[in-house]
């Protein structure tokens, strides 16, 4: 009997076991499968949009078929993908902010709001930073000219292989022409979420200023006062996005810089980088629900060392902003900013030509350079004075050249000019410079001969003024 | 005392061994709920990645059958570029998928049926991670690739070797970046349609020497028309300005979207006249309207004309010859017979060799004279390359014919020593 019991004990705890095991298991099955699977991101439908699609003169009507056809222009026009990092040279990054309207009231496709342009040399450790206002009005590829804002919602809208932030690379790059790398389109959540993550961010508010943190009614306006003070998350994003200050959009891009920043500063000031570092895979993780990017996690961590090293007086900021802008309409009667393209060609230049692995790298000043060079010169004197062939030669001479030949020309010039095989930049500067030669008198043959460099033509101007010794 | 100590030995053995079979069931229990856990764990991560693979295929093929939909209502719409692309996408993921190929070349013979065929440009092939060969073998490569003309290829291999040696022969590297942004600067404008692009390169270019006439010429172009297309659709008159210089010097300059320069200014020709048209300037938006048409006819703008060219001259009971010509360009011939619905008379007939057509000084807009309501002002007129010869298919450097090879070859020469 005792043993029948027993048995029937066992047998009951087994079955206990048992059943806890399977749904130990079960448990285990369902928590793996959950935390490991991707939710596909829901894909919305069509739905027709208003802007209107620009159609290329003379694609599918022959009989106005009437001018050169775009030979090239597929080369631009393939699927929008962007220039990879080759891991050593400048990489540029566009971050984009979504228009809060369009995002607080669940619209299949938003406007973006902000666009940033982040740009990194790893080996002149410089960076930079460049604001675009968001009423620019530029061309968008494949579409009509229209406000910048509209480039994104139009490469979702339209369903393009590379999506809202595809269409927005596309366009920056056409008004700017430097190549984009990468995209990181950053929601508010993820920004709020970052910021508290690293403790708030420490910025120096210049004026009052009224910020409006995200929800509605009057509870979510603040006053922040004037003065040097670390922001939560939610205040942070709220004062990067206030824009009720005289200058309007261009002093928020201000602030969105000095967020940017600060944000820098506040990882370097309590070395939180390596805490960061030390957990990115899970902070990747908790975010990346928040920011769409085609920057992989690897290549983030790359970038945030090398982020880390640039210093402060070696990261270039820029806005467009009214000083490269002229206040318009379009033709719908929306305000726009219509970019004076030279202009924002200097900023552009000041940002991502400054400096970087493909700037001049020769030490030493203009005449070291050209010494180190030895070029080969030729002069040809079509002045009327003789002797200012040779007295130039020993002046070239002195300063590290090689002067091949000096002989009078055959007719004479008014203006002095140079002929070059563009292999001796720095002689051909020096020359230019130093003669006052005019750009259209400068001359590229790649065949100019195999013993020179440069040819020299000097001319009456040279001749009446010059300041040889 | 025997029995005693045998009853506490069996007591203590049988509390020994009633621990010892609890600790195994424990363990079997523990055991058995750890392995479920494992097992389960690893059943549910097997499961997830099966799906998600799934998912992703599924998703993958969804997107992937999107854009071939999309691409065929492009295709059947007219917009052959957009279909191209899609397509090009299309078969980038499955290069088998049904019928995409045929659409694609049937694409393509439209898109480039009068396309003159040209060498496509060098594609870059950038590397994921740094290039650690060698620095010397990067030098040679970057050499060789100099040599065949390679502008991306040398950038890139150059990239590399800096990242290895900044200071790697460093004169002759710099020597060659400067051509290399140079050159690939100027085919990004002239072939690639790559305006900004090639404005960058060649001020990257700058940064180690001045631009030749070549370059600078090229670049000016570029630079003018992007000028223009910032008032696209805004402040006509100014872009009438800007790709009238651009037409004229280099009509079949690209952009991007496929417009050459020859059409823009069409296209703004026939803005700036619409607006004239709206602010009864009759006679005004007429001379625009010609201009555009003598680009290319087209009959929504011949109705324009008809229509401002009444408002210009209203018909007479006796309609007295006209003597002046808007513009010199142009051959003014007076129908002797006029009726009320007829142009008022007035045929004018664009000569053959008005390709290039340039606004006389007098009918343009002046700077001054723009709306556009800032303080700052606009592109000063002065800074177009109007003193500059521009480019034609092969841009002559200067105005002023730089020295000839006979000057170059003169017989008195003098060697140095």
């Amino acid at each position: 009997m005792r043993i029948v019991r027993t048995i029937i004990i066992v047998v009951l705890i087994l079955l206990v076991v048992a059943a806890a095991a399977a749904l130990v298991g079960w448990g285990a099955y369902r928590y793996t499968r959950n935390m490991s699977s991707a939710i596909p991101e829901v894909v919305s439908g069509f739905e027709p949009i208003v802007p209107e699609r620009t159609t290329t003169p003379g694609a599918g009507d022959e009989s106005v078929f009437d001018y050169q056809s775009s030979t090239n222009v597929n080369q631009t026009q393939s699927a929008p993908t962007l220039t990879p990092w080759d891991g050593a040279g400048r990489v540029t990054i566009l971050v984009l902010g979504l228009d809060y309207r369009d995002w607080s009231t669940d619209r299949d496709y938003s406007r973006s709001d902000t666009m940033i342009l982040l740009t990194l040399d790893p080996l002149t450790r410089t960076a930079g930073i460049l604001s675009i206002p968001r009423d620019l009005w530029v061309s968008i590829p494949q579409f009509k000219h229209g406000k910048i804002n509209t480039a994104y919602y139009l490469g979702d809208a339209y369903k393009l292989p590379g999506g809202g932030a595809g269409l927005a690379v596309e366009t920056v790059e056409e008004l700017l022409g430097v190549p984009i790398n990468y995209y990181a389109q950053i929601d508010f959540g993820a920004f709020v979420d970052f910021i508290d993550e690293i403790g708030g961010v420490k910025l120096d508010v210049t004026e009052p200023i009224t910020i409006d943190l995200l929800g509605s009614g009057s509870a979510t306006k603040k006053n922040l006062q004037a003065g040097v003070q670390v922001l939560p998350g939610e205040w942070a994003l709220a004062y990067a996005r206030a824009r009720n200050t005289d200058g309007g959009d261009f002093d928020r891009a201000a602030r969105q810089q000095q967020v940017i920043i600060g944000i820098r500063d506040r990882i370097l000031s309590v070395d939180l980088l390596s805490t960061l570092i030390g957990k990115a895979d899970v902070l990747y993780q908790q975010l990346s629900s928040g920011i769409h990017t085609n920057i992989n996690l690897s290549d983030a961590i790359k970038l945030a060392i090398v982020a880390s090293q640039v210093k402060e007086k070696d990261i270039q900021q820029g806005i467009i902003g009214k000083e490269q802008v002229l206040f318009g309409k379009s033709p719908d009667g929306l305000s726009i900013l219509i970019p004076i393209t030279d202009d924002i060609h200097l900023l552009r230049d000041q940002i991502f030509a400054s400096s970087g692995v493909l700037s001049p790298q020769t030490p030493g000043n203009a005449q070291e350079r050209v010494q180190a060079e030895a070029a080969n010169v030729s002069i040809i004197n079509q002045s009327n004075d003789p002797a200012l062939g040779q007295q130039t030669a020993d002046h070239l001479e002195s300063l590290g050249m090689h002067i091949v030949s000096v002989s009078p020309g055959e007719q004479y010039a008014t203006v002095s000019s140079v002929i070059t095989d563009l292999s001796t930049p720095y002689t051909l500067s020096y020359i230019v410079n130093l003669i006052d030669i005019v750009q259209y008198r400068i001359k590229a043959d790649s065949d100019v001969s195999q013993d020179e460099n440069i040819i020299l033509f000097l001319g009456i101007d040279w001749e009446r003024d010059n300041s040889l010794p | 005392m025997d029995a005693d100590r045998n009853y506490q030995r069996r007591f203590f053995n049988t509390k020994i061994l009633k621990f010892i079979v609890i600790s195994i069931l424990l363990f079997i229990v523990l055991f058995a709920l750890a392995t479920s856990a494992v097992y389960g764990a690893w059943l549910g991560l097997q499961s997830a990645d099966l799906e998600n693979e799934t998912t992703a295929k599924t998703a993958e093929a969804l997107y992937i059958a999107e854009q071939y939909s999309l691409a065929i209502l492009d295709y059947e719409a007219g917009d052959y570029i957009l279909a191209e692309q899609r397509l090009e996408y299309v078969l980038n993921e499955d290069p088998n998928y049904p019928s995409a190929i045929e659409k694609l070349t049937a694409v393509k013979q439209i898109l480039y049926a009068t396309a003159t065929p040209t060498t496509p440009p060098p594609s870059p092939t950038p590397t994921s991670t740094p290039d650690l060969r060698p620095i010397y073998e990067l030098y040679d490569q970057a050499e060789r690739e100099f040599l065949l003309g390679d502008w991306d290829a040398v950038l890139t291999t150059i990239t590399a070797l800096r990242n290895l040696d900044l200071q790697y022969q460093v004169v002759k590297v710099d020597a060659m970046l400067y051509q290399a942004l140079r050159h690939r600067g100027v085919d990004k404008i002239r072939n690639q349609s790559n305006l900004e692009g090639g404005i960058f390169d060649l001020a990257l270019a700058e940064k180690f020497a001045p631009l030749d006439a070549e370059a600078s010429n090229w670049r000016n172009l570029a630079r003018l028309y992007m000028i223009g297309l910032g008032f696209w659709e805004v402040y006509p008159e100014q872009a009438v300005y800007y790709f009238q210089q651009v037409a004229s010097a280099s009509p079949y300059l690209l952009d991007s979207s496929g417009w050459t320069a020859r059409e823009r200014y069409r296209a703004v020709l026939t803005q700036y006249a619409d607006q004239l048209m709206a602010a009864e300037e009759w006679c005004e938006a007429e001379e625009y309207y010609w201009l555009a048409l003598s680009i290319r006819s087209e009959i929504s703008i011949e109705e324009r004309r008809s229509f401002v060219s009444i408002k210009c001259s209203p018909p007479t009971a006796t309609p007295a010859p006209i003597t002046e010509t808007p513009t010199p360009t142009f051959t003014i011939v007076v129908d002797a017979s006029p009726t009320a619905t007829s142009t008022v008379g007035v045929v004018v007939t664009p000569t053959p060799t008005e390709v290039y057509l340039s606004p006389t000084p007098t009918s343009l807009p002046a700077e001054t004279e723009t709306a556009v309501p800032s303080a700052t002002p606009l592109p000063s007129p002065t800074e177009t390359p109007i003193e500059v010869p521009l480019p034609t298919d092969t841009p002559a450097p200067s105005e002023t014919p730089l020295p000839t090879e006979s000057s170059k070859t003169t017989p008195a020469v003098t060697p140095r020593s």
